[in-house]
């Protein structure tokens, strides 16, 4: 080791990736090694990528909706969101009240089971293998069969429209709910006991990978990544979209930024959803689930450009359309939040251990179908 | 000649921060430096950066999307244009003001060409490093079918032929 | 952080324990098991559960609700569906397809063709065991397989069902029901021009070639020692929309609406099926484009090119464009 000054090894480059379990698809790492430790790491992305941008721009807006779903395939619910959000921001299109409500019952519902997988894996990542994401899996199961229940999928849900929501929420299915909400404090405390104090988790994951908080704002990182750097930035405070100003919920930050508080934030925004959750299936207030003046067929956005974003559960999904009037999108972007969230990977993976880096990974809970497009 | 940059924050009070932001290349850095920096707008946060082929306005068109975390206000969109034509497709790079634009502004020289004066790192970042077009731009012809193979589905050769698409040399190789 | 070093280790492994334990009891079982033993145990699907498409017909197979309107070709994001409207010997248009080909292969079961159908015709099945021992062919469904009844969209769909059945007006078919026959098979009734067409992606069908039709009951005589022209046939009425059927074709549509307004001879140039693929029944369109608050001429999908060229020709000659 060259601290001791005795020993000086020459650097090692490792391919770590594109087909390895730890890298949460098709992603790959150019990890520069001394020793054990990480002197450079190179992000190497794009084998996924389809152009799902081009192909938007080759069909109608309404075309584009189940392809959201493919981006970021944990949280179709939210991907619909931010791009019925985008459109009725150009068209000026009212949502109804009910159906601003199934919106964020949909987006919380998503955001639970979304971070409740993010730190499943992320605990696989530390060698607790498969356990805890069994127990998160488990629980998912819950919310899957309520999305398959209202919109025909469990994970491809296509359910929002522009001006609504495709179809509406019943009794059964609003009882179907509730069950889920009431049951997943009970969930979350049984996993807290399972994991939060374990030993080994904390030596694995306290003080490592810890991101500051002003490279987190100057590199446009978001969501709970963000957060847990202190970072006291929430867009359904911020932007107050949809109905949010009316819960009552907190945005729990972070203090040290590593990958231990990436860990915890998560859980203490499902605690955080669970309450939006409780708020929103009691208040709901029954009308039409979709706006009357919304059209399916031959549906045009007037000429202009518009920026959507919502507060996906991996940080600030938003999308950049410009319209010319006519029938397709002249420019549809996305600004995917695990991509950009990627840009701090070397920073945070920087002198640590190459065991780290894929902790490190799995704490910024990317999904490939987002990072790529 | 730029006028003095606090006429940019009366510009854009008066749309109540919520307004698009115009600018020459040439500039492109101090306006930028300038909205970061500047106590009242304090645009620390580059939440998006994208680029739009105006292919009948013959211009290549980046916008940033600023937001400020300090402040809670936004958006400003920041917009560049350059030439559409390739080697005058060039504008100087915003990644060392905001660090977020880093991949985001590699992704639109990957995808439409545009070179940033100052990147530390430009190299395509979805596509693979050997490919030569900008996929994204209004005029790109895309190759009749990348992932051919020798299958019973032999129609895809001769329709590629027909319509003057490519396919890839090794393909045609593999077929003989 | 507990005092005890491994006191957290020790928890986790309770909670497992409890877990493994309590697992083999049945009164928690449902709640832990997602499992089922397929096939042997099928889990019941939601109703609104969707795979791949299916047309709907009522009572026979000849009665499909499908009218070839083409909607959901347009609106399918991947592109997996072709139609190709029924002709007969004369090419005037039947209003039902001779040709409906899904790929599934491609079909990314989100429904919007389901969604977007104006006639409730094309619905979502539940059947999700497809899997076929080919990449092409076997994975094409064709018009034949395509046609479920619509008993059996009561027995996968029942709410739904009856929720259409209620809201459904009854759709007036174009000619006289044919005969009962056998379904035609695929290779009978697409050449290999138009199977390639449709692969080539361009979409040309057979029978838009000049139409030989002859105008029926309308003819035109100039009355001698006057300038205008006068209608000697007794079938055009002075008021309402005689056009207004489906069964006619277009040149003798526009013979009866010759000397009307501007709006009707433009509803007389739309295919007559009040289908709203344009977002309007034929009446609102013509309307619409006649007073300029539409200036798109190429909605109305069912009536394909000659509806196209007949509503350009008309809003030039009246200078709308």
């Amino acid at each position: 080791m060259s601290a001791t000054g005795i020993i000086q090894t020459q650097t090692l480059e490792v391919s770590l990736g594109p087909q390895h379990p730890s890298t949460h698809g098709v992603f790959r790492m150019d990890v520069v090694l001394d020793g054990e430790y990480v002197v450079k790491l190179k992000p190497v992305m794009g084998y996924l990528h389809r152009n799902h941008e081009q192909l938007a721009e080759k069909m109608t807006w309404l075309g584009s909706m189940p392809y959201t779903d493919r981006l970021d395939y944990f949280c179709s619910m939210t991907n619909n969101w931010a791009y019925a959000l985008a459109v009725e921001k150009m068209t000026g299109l009212k949502v109804p009240e009910r159906a601003e409500y199934i919106r964020v019952i949909m987006a919380e519902l998503t955001r639970l089971l979304n971070h409740s997988c993010a730190i499943g894996f992320l605990l696989s990542d530390c060698g607790a293998w498969f356990t805890p994401v069994l127990y998160a899996l488990r629980e998912r199961e819950w919310i899957l069969d309520f999305f398959e229940t209202v919109s025909g999928a469990r994970m491809m849900c296509n359910y929002m429209r522009f001006g609504g929501v495709r179809v509406d929420l019943d009794d059964a299915s609003l009882a179907m709910a509730r069950n889920i909400v009431a049951r997943w404090p009970a969930f979350l405390d049984e996993f807290e006991k399972l994991m939060t104090e374990n030993e080994v988790l904390l030596a694995r994951t306290q003080r490592v990978g810890i991101l500051s908080r002003n490279l987190a704002i100057n590199a446009s990182v978001s969501g709970p990544v963000a957060r847990a750097s202190g970072v006291e930035y929430d867009i359904r405070k911020v932007d107050k979209y949809g109905v949010y100003d009316r819960f009552d919920f907190g945005v729990p930050v972070g203090e040290a930024g590593d990958t231990f508080d990436r860990y915890m934030i998560r859980i203490l925004e499902m605690r955080e959803a669970v309450k939006i959750l409780e708020q929103a299936l009691r208040d709901i207030p029954a009308g039409p689930f979709i706006a009357p003046e919304a059209k399916l067929r031959n549906f045009k956005v007037p000429a202009g450009d518009g920026y959507g974003r919502i507060e996906a559960p991996k940080g600030e999904l938003g999308f950049y359309l410009v319209s010319e009037g006519g029938a397709k999108p002249y420019r549809y972007h996305v600004r995917p939040p695990s991509f950009i969230n990627l840009t701090i990977l070397e920073d945070m993976c920087l002198g640590q251990k190459v065991a780290d880096t894929v902790i490190i990974l799995g704490s910024v809970d990317i999904v490939l179908g987002e990072v790529d497009r | 000649m730029i006028p003095p940059l606090e006429q940019v924050r009366e510009m854009l009070s008066a749309g109540a921060a919520k307004s698009s932001l115009l600018v020459e290349r040439e500039e492109a850095v101090a306006v930028a430096q300038f909205l970061k920096t500047d106590p009242q707008l304090q645009l620390d946060f580059c939440s998006c950066v994208t680029a739009v082929d105006y292919i009948k306005q013959d211009c290549i068109e980046v916008v940033y999307h600023l937001y400020s975390v300090a402040l809670k206000h936004g958006p400003v969109a920041l917009k560049v244009r350059a030439p559409r034509a390739l080697e005058q497709c060039r504008m100087p790079s915003l990644t060392p003001v905001w660090r977020g634009c880093e991949y985001q502004e590699r992704e639109a020289f990957d995808l439409y060409g545009v070179k940033f004066d100052g990147h530390p790192d430009l190299r395509r970042i979805l596509m693979w490093d050997e490919f030569v077009d900008h996929p994204m731009r209004k005029d790109y012809v895309p190759p009749m079918d990348y992932e051919w193979e020798p299958t019973p589905h032999a129609e895809t050769l001769a329709r590629a032929k027909q319509t003057g698409g490519t396919v890839p040399a090794s393909a045609l190789e593999a077929k003989k | 952080m507990s005092n005890l070093l491994g006191k957290g280790m020790i928890d986790g492994l309770v909670v497992t324990a409890k877990n493994f334990v309590t697992s083999y009891f049945d009164g928690n079982r449902k709640d832990r098991l997602f499992t089922y033993q397929y096939p042997e145990e099928r889990m019941k699907l939601p109703e609104n559960s969707r795979t791949f498409p299916f047309l709907v017909y009522d009572g026979t197979p000849d009665q499909m609700r499908c009218t070839a309107c083409k909607v959901c070709e347009t609106e399918c994001p991947p592109q997996c569906i072709y139609i190709v409207m029924e002709r007969d010997a004369n090419g005037k248009p039947l209003l039902r397809p001779r040709v409906f080909d899904i790929d599934i292969s491609v079909c990314m079961q989100c429904g919007i063709c389901a969604e977007v159908c104006p006639t409730n015709a094309i619905k979502m099945d539940c059947d999700f065991e497809r899997s076929a021992h080919g990449r092409f062919e076997t994975l094409l469904s064709h018009l034949p397989e395509l046609l479920k009844s619509n008993d059996y969209y009561h027995q996968i769909k029942s709410a739904e069902a009856t929720r259409v059945d209620a809201t459904r007006k009854p759709v007036k078919k174009a000619a006289a029901p044919a005969p009962v026959k056998p379904m035609p098979t695929p290779a009978d009734i697409l050449t290999e021009d138009e199977r390639s067409a449709w692969q080539r992606g361009c979409q040309s069908e057979i029978g838009t070639g000049p139409i030989v039709w002859p105008p029926p009951v309308v003819v035109k005589k100039k009355v001698a020692g006057t300038n205008t022209e006068q209608n000697v046939s007794a079938a055009p009425l002075p008021t309402g929309t005689p056009w207004h059927d489906s069964g006619i074709d277009i040149a003798a549509r526009m013979e009866l609406a010759k000397d009307r307004s501007l709006a009707d001879k433009l509803m007389a140039a739309m295919a007559q099926l009040d289908c709203q693929a344009c977002g309007y029944d034929c009446r609102g369109y013509a309307d619409a484009l006649a007073s300029g608050t539409n200036s798109d001429f190429t909605l109305c999908t069912p009536g394909e090119e000659e509806t196209k060229n007949m509503l350009e020709k008309l809003l030039k000659e009246a200078g709308k464009l």
